[in-house]
């Protein structure tokens, strides 16, 4: 059981040599399939210890800490494993007929190797806790999820994912930065160690800017706004499969950063009151919410429009977490899960239905609710489920959004949130009117075979259950918020 | 189990009946079957009312101290009476209707009129705000379908203007609004005097206000757009969801946050002014605009607005006599405006008259209709001896038991405007010059139901006696 | 006053990477950006008076081996990141007959 972390982390990093030898697409999906299938599983046990139990601590080598790295799973991290996890295995496990006509067939062991890489990236990140280890794992993953955009069959694909590696790596070479600001101060690198230690370094100048530049870093990550451009052309141009993945993963891992560096490690909210950090960040993340929900309206093709509804509902993530009370926190991680559920769900079906995954306008909805009709089904209810009718996760998340705002002292900010998710309503129902009431001459349809709709039927299932029994997403979230918050203070 | 719980489940259940048997001729008859099961049920609540009455059936603790709960009381039980009553009658109108009007996919209209009826009665079982929430978003969201079910450009415009002014009230009105209660107050059950304490008074209000405009279900100005938009829908639609089902819940829930949410003692002071000055400005405006609309439809819709505006003055006058009145008149609008949607129904579905000015000498063709048209028309006017005069009446007694004689003049204004737009429909059929000689043309599966609601109107006013006695004792307590 | 230099190189990294069209240039950009942190890195560990850290006998002041230890780490970390990112514009030259950011179509 103690060994846990480390087994998750390393059984996809085993499979990835193998992969390099093989060259039957089949036999490799299969593998890394079951991989990620057992990966999640061990993920679920982890989960039930870490709640029920206690925190695992696991040191890498048998080296104590704060000499070697140690892997921390409690119960923020699990909660954030079983996100990535289970991602990355329903994409995967969807995915196959996608993969087979999206990526060249040349390098397509390499794409599964690097989606393996990404994983394990994603994981470690989440698990360790060792700063510098962080940049390690986080290069990792962007390394592989560089590699994962370019091979999309879009002409623009290496070029968007060229893109994204300057913007990826100025991001790695901030935190890194900020990193090595953080062990001048406080001599440790272990993030149980720092956060004892920087109290008595007394947050001075050096301090403030590590943690501006690890802002600057974590705000490129998690496409805050202004420095969110990246995501649109990343998800419109990379392989349909990793833009699923990435829609529900890759963005929430910097939220998991955020949460872990501000609130556990730097334990002290009063810089970020004083320094007006959060302050700027709410302002920010307000306008972001408004400019790009306003372009997600105008917008015509589907991939850019979904892009531009995730950057508004990170935007509220992040909102709500910098409003510094322990109801921020908690609505913050409840839309983490929620968010991730839907918009991988919405980008599903999407996928599924659009192979060879060339631009996809609102025009091309047209007349799909005839012809497929279970996954449109299940994208209706996705799409409530985003605007936030109740009994979908989204009301949930709304609800928690509202309060969290009301209880803070940017209340009147709360007639801003409401407006502007009222707002994807409208784009939203643009795609179910073409999808349901127009009609299209063109006839051919995609086989779309039963585990897809397996998949995305468990995503809507999730959104509905989530919706309804909150005790998974809301009250996990809420014991992290307590912990993390009054730790902090 | 209990029979409230066994009530929703078996209309939930029934969505998969019907699901099932979507593409079969017989879907209309297994509709009508599910709503008579549906009134049995009422029946039975009826009878074993005081055994059920106010006893809170938890069903789910979904939010902390907000959970899924049900309970009935003597104010849902007139809703409750009403909408299933009108349901099974327009059920059997309906299947009638779409046969003669070749609608296709008959099967997907009773799955999405079962759902919707199914969001009305969870809406009157609901014993807190959270639970209305859900099943009121679950109403709108079960209507659109039915809004755009003739699926041409003009239906579907109409059903995206439906859903703005609906789901964009809920979300930036009442959804706040909940919270608001929920922090201020630790908890959104509906409970006798209110939870609202009478400090704080500007959160009150400010509360109060977003209440007010998020309920957009009860067609108050100026998010009343969405009702003449709905039009575009079959007429069993417009009957029942767009004059009983759907509006009667917004006013329902507004007697409910009223009464149950805040209390009268913490209206009075605060607040209660407001809802009657924009009820008042409604219904005038309203009866003003009916006026001018040619559309019979569209009038009756009007119409609506301005009847419902009564209601929901009745309530915020706060007396004991109007609060009756507001009771009495959910049940007896409900009545009198479903016989004008249903007969507006046969007179454009017989005659293809969809216009007042073309409705002269209709009653030969259409004797019964045009009768029972008649008799809603003065139902809505109030004069005696129909059942709207009852509620008018006691209305009247209670603004004159609260000291707000002004209002008598605009009751008194409304009425006049009332019968002004209401007479065209009385006389043009009966006197109307016309040239045109029509043929017999009544169907007698259409005309049946809408008698049957006609009879009960009259008896009704008979035997209101009962009904007043029975609705006094249990509110004004 | 080498920190400031540091800084000043750290500058004009981010500046050609953002400011250049030239994807070659972009990653020298990139290259001298990562590099400036590098330096910093190593900065940090120079104590006053310190000698190498290798262990002798007598009382020295070492200077810090650690963050050396995780320059190495980000090093490698560079030069995949700068392999990958050569590779990438390979295969831009190949699709697109250019490295040249303003003259890359992508639709």
């Amino acid at each position: 059981m103690s060994q846990l972390p480390i087994l998750i982390l390393v059984l996809p990093m085993l499979l990835a040599p193998v992969l390099l030898i093989l060259r039957n697409v089949g036999i490799m999906h299969s593998l890394v399939t079951i991989v990620l299938f057992i990966n999640f599983f061990l993920t679920i046990i982890l989960f039930q210890h870490v709640s029920s139990v206690e925190n695992i601590l696991y040191e890498v080598g048998n080296w104590p800490a704060p000499f070697g790295i140690r892997l921390n799973a409690d119960i923020l991290s699990v909660f954030f494993l079983i996100i990535i996890n289970f991602m990355s295995l329903l994409c995967i496990a969807s995915g196959k007929n996608l993969i087979e006509e999206q990526v060249n067939k040349s390098t397509s062991n390499l794409f599964y190797v690097a989606w393996l890489l990404c994983t394990t990236g994603f994981s470690g990140i989440i698990l360790t806790d060792d700063i510098f280890n962080l940049f390690v794992f986080l290069e990792i993953s962007s390394l592989s999820s560089y590699f994962l955009v370019s091979q999309g069959n879009y002409k623009g694909s290496t070029v968007a994912a060229l893109q994204y590696l300057f913007i990826g790596s100025i991001a790695a070479v901030f935190i890194l930065l900020s990193i090595g600001i953080i062990y001048m101060q406080t001599g440790t690198l272990n993030m149980q160690d720092i956060s004892m230690k920087i109290s008595l370094v007394d947050y001075n100048n050096s301090v403030m800017l590590a943690l501006g530049l690890f802002l600057i870093g974590i705000g490129i990550k998690s496409a805050m706004f202004p420095l969110h451009g990246w995501i649109i052309k990343t998800y419109a141009y990379s392989p349909s499969v990793v833009t699923t993945f990435f829609s529900g993963t890759s963005t929430k891992i910097g939220i998991y950063i955020l949460i872990r560096i501000f609130f556990d490690v730097f334990n002290n909210i009063t810089p970020l009151q004083n320094y007006h950090l959060s302050e700027l960040i709410i302002y920010l993340s307000l306008f972001g919410i408004l400019v790009s929900t306003a372009y997600a309206i105008k917008q015509q093709e589907i991939k850019k429009m979904l892009a531009l509804s995730s950057i508004a509902q990170l935007g509220y993530i992040l909102l709500v977490a910098m409003l510094l009370i322990p109801e921020g926190i908690t609505a913050s991680l409840v839309h983490v899960i929620n968010h991730s559920v839907i918009k991988t769900g919405l980008f599903l079906a999407i996928a599924i239905i659009f192979l060879n995954n060339q631009n996809i306008k609102l025009d091309d909805l047209c007349g799909l609710g005839k012809k497929y009709p279970l996954v449109m089904g299940n994208f209706i209810i996705l799409s409530l489920g985003l605007i936030g009718i109740p009994l979908t996760a989204g009301f949930i998340s709304k609800w928690y959004i509202v309060l969290a705002m009301l209880k803070s002292e940017y209340w009147y900010f709360t007639i801003v949130v409401l407006i502007t998710s009222f707002m994807t309503f409208f784009y939203i129902w643009k795609m179910i009117e073409n999808i349901y009431f127009k009609s299209t001459d063109n006839n051919e349809s995609v086989a779309i075979k039963n585990y897809q709709i397996a998949c995305i039927t468990i995503l809507t299932t999730l959104t509905i259950y989530f919706g309804i029994d909150t005790s998974l997403t809301a009250d996990v979230a809420e014991s992290i918020a307590y912990d993390v918050y009054y730790g902090a203070l | 189990m209990n029979i409230i719980l066994s009530h929703l489940a078996f209309l939930f259940f029934s969505i998969l009946i019907l699901y099932l048997v979507r593409k079969e001729n017989f879907s209309g008859a297994a509709h009508g079957l599910i709503s008579f099961i549906s009134v049995i049920f009422v029946f039975f609540i009826t009878f074993s009312f005081h055994e059920v009455s106010n006893n809170k059936i938890v069903l789910f603790e979904f939010i902390e101290n907000a959970p899924i709960s049900f309970y009935i009381d003597s104010l849902g039980l007139v809703f409750l009476i009403i909408s299933n009553l009108l349901w099974f009658c327009v059920a059997i109108y309906a299947t009638r209707y779409l046969d003669i009007n070749k609608y296709d996919k008959k099967g997907d209209f009773y799955i999405f009129f079962l759902i919707s009826m199914f969001a009305t009665n969870a809406i009157v079982y609901s014993s807190n705000l959270i639970t209305t929430f859900i099943f009121y978003e679950l109403l709108t969201v079960a209507t659109y379908p039915l809004v755009t079910f003739k699926k041409d450009e003009e239906s579907v415009n109409s059903g995206k203007k439906y859903l703005y002014y609906l789901l964009g009230t809920s979300i930036v009105f009442l959804l706040p609004a909940i919270v608001i209660t929920y922090i201020q107050n630790g908890s959104v059950e509906y409970t006798q005097g209110g939870i609202f304490s009478s400090s704080n008074q500007i959160i009150t209000f400010i509360a109060l206000i977003l209440f007010t405009l998020g309920v957009a279900k009860s067609a108050l100005m100026p998010f009343h757009k969405w009702l003449p938009t709905a039009m575009v829908a079959p007429t069993p639609v417009s009957a029942l969801l767009h004059a009983v089902a759907v509006v009667k819940s917004g006013v329902y829930i507004i007697i409910k946050i009223i009464l149950f949410i805040f209390g009268i003692e913490v209206i009075k002071d605060n607040g209660a002014v407001f809802i009657i000055l924009l009820a008042s400005f409604t219904t005038i405006i309203a009866s003003i605009i009916a006026l001018k609309q040619d559309s019979i439809k569209l009038r009756l819709a009007y119409s609506t607005i301005g009847q419902l505006a009564y209601i929901v003055l009745a309530t915020a006058i706060l007396a004991p006599f109007s609060i009756l009145a507001a009771v009495l008149h959910l049940a007896f609008h409900a009545l009198g405006k479903i016989m004008l949607f249903l007969s507006a129904g046969i007179i454009a579905t017989r005659v293809n008259v969809k216009y007042v000015s073309e409705m002269n000498g209709i009653s030969t063709s259409l004797p019964y209709t045009s009768l029972l048209l008649s008799l809603g028309a003065i139902i809505m006017v109030g004069l005696p001896p129909t059942i709207g005069f009852i509620s008018k009446w006691f209305l009247i007694q209670g603004i004159i038991d609260a000291d707000m004689y002004i209002l008598v003049a605009v009751i008194v204004l409304s009425t006049i405007l009332n019968a002004a737009y209401y007479f065209p429909m009385i006389y043009k059929p009966f006197f109307g010059p016309s040239n045109n000689t029509f043929t017999y043309k009544e169907d007698m599966f259409l005309v049946l139901p809408v008698a049957l609601i006609g009879l009960i109107s009259v008896v009704l006013f008979f035997t209101a006696e009962t009904f007043i006695i029975f609705i006094e004792q249990q509110i004004l307590l | 006053m080498t920190y400031l230099l540091n800084f000043i190189l750290f500058l004009i990294g981010l500046l050609i990477i953002l400011r250049e069209p030239n994807y070659i240039k972009k990653i020298i950009g990139l290259n001298i950006f990562q590099v400036s942190v590098f330096i910093f890195y190593i900065l940090v560990s120079k104590i006053n008076n310190g000698t190498p850290p290798i262990l002798d006998v007598g009382d020295y002041v070492y200077s810090n081996p650690l963050p050396h230890v995780l320059i190495l780490t980000a090093i490698v970390v560079s030069i995949a990141t700068t392999s990958l990112a050569l590779a990438l514009v390979m295969m831009i030259k190949k699709k697109h007959n250019t490295v040249n950011e303003d003259e890359v179509k992508l639709d």
